[in-house]
């Protein structure tokens, strides 16, 4: 073991963990890539903007509407269709926000950051998100 | 490993690993992290140590002190985030107790620490939604699941490493 940094080092950092080991990490690796697949929250009943920390809404995800959200840069056009929203146009150097697709589900993001523009789509009741960070 | 280890060798050991674990539990909560959850968990080494070296009790005892003294130096005694880390801490610690003594030799410190790691972040998770009621936080349990796992396996590594280096001493 004291040649664990010499020669050959990674061929013996492959051997020191047991046969358990490597099953626990193998099988909790797959659950873990899988579980990104499972729809862990609710679908959203509202969603609500903050463009440069200033809430607007919340408006109801059902209702089918375009609406624009004037941010540093210039107008950022949301839309909400079939119960999910997206961002349709920003003028953003990026586009990451409009390449993010739609959100429809609790606690999911869309957020423009050049443009200061954050959309979240919250359930039905008044209480929402976190305000703590835990480590 | 320790055999023979007296009273007061397995006390002097125990209070040596819980000033090891509170160290690096108060020196990496100074280090900047890229998200807030992306955390190596530095001081399960310490914990992991005493399980192997020492037993089950002063792996309990490491991580008590841990997380009391640990808390206390870095000023988040009492608050959301202390009654969370503390509890997941704990379950952690217990978790690993159960599957070191339960499996005699199917894990290395690798599997008990990814073992600790996994049950730290999922019950992490747990103690913000009850604590918190927070219900978007459940969305990240795979992130914190794979965050989990790959923390396990450093802080195992950084286990085997310290054990071969102590062998010498412990013997």
């Amino acid at each position: 073991m004291d040649s664990m940094f010499s020669q050959g080092w990674w061929r013996e950092l492959w051997c020191l963990p047991t046969l358990g080991d490597k099953i626990l990490v193998a099988v909790s690796l797959i659950t873990g890539l899988l579980a990104f697949g499972v729809p862990w929250s609710d679908e959203g009943r509202a969603y609500q903007v903050r463009v440069a920390g200033q809430l607007h809404g919340p408006y109801p995800i059902a209702e089918f509407v375009t609406r624009e959200f004037e941010g540093p840069l210039g107008l950022t056009l949301l839309v909400a269709e079939h119960g999910s929203i997206s961002v349709v146009s920003s003028p953003c150097p990026q586009r990451v926000c409009v390449r993010s697709g739609s959100i429809k589900r609790v606690g999911e993001l869309l957020a423009c950051l050049p443009n200061l523009v954050v959309v979240e789509v919250v359930g039905s009741s008044p209480k929402r998100g976190f305000d703590a960070v835990v480590r | 490993m320790m055999k023979g280890l007296g009273t007061n060798g397995w006390v002097a050991h125990t209070g040596m690993l819980a000033g090891l674990a509170v160290i690096l539990f108060v020196v990496e909560a100074q280090v900047p992290r890229p998200l807030p959850w992306m955390k190596l968990g530095l001081g399960n080494v310490a914990v992991v140590l005493a399980l192997f070296v020492n037993g089950g009790r002063s792996a309990l005892a490491v991580s008590a002190i841990k997380i009391a003294v640990g808390g206390l130096l870095t000023g988040s005694f009492g608050g959301p985030a202390f009654v969370i880390g503390g509890g997941a801490g704990f379950a952690s610690v217990a978790a690993m107790i159960a599957v070191r003594s339960s499996t005699k030799q199917l894990f290395s410190p690798i599997g008990i620490s990814v073992t600790g790691a996994l049950v730290h972040q999922s019950s992490q998770l747990a103690l913000a939604y009850l604590y918190l009621e927070a219900t978007g936080l459940i969305a990240l349990l795979p992130l914190f699941l794979l965050s989990g796992l790959i923390s396990g396996v450093l802080t195992g590594f950084l286990v085997f490493w310290v054990i071969a280096k102590l062998a010498v001493v412990l013997r």
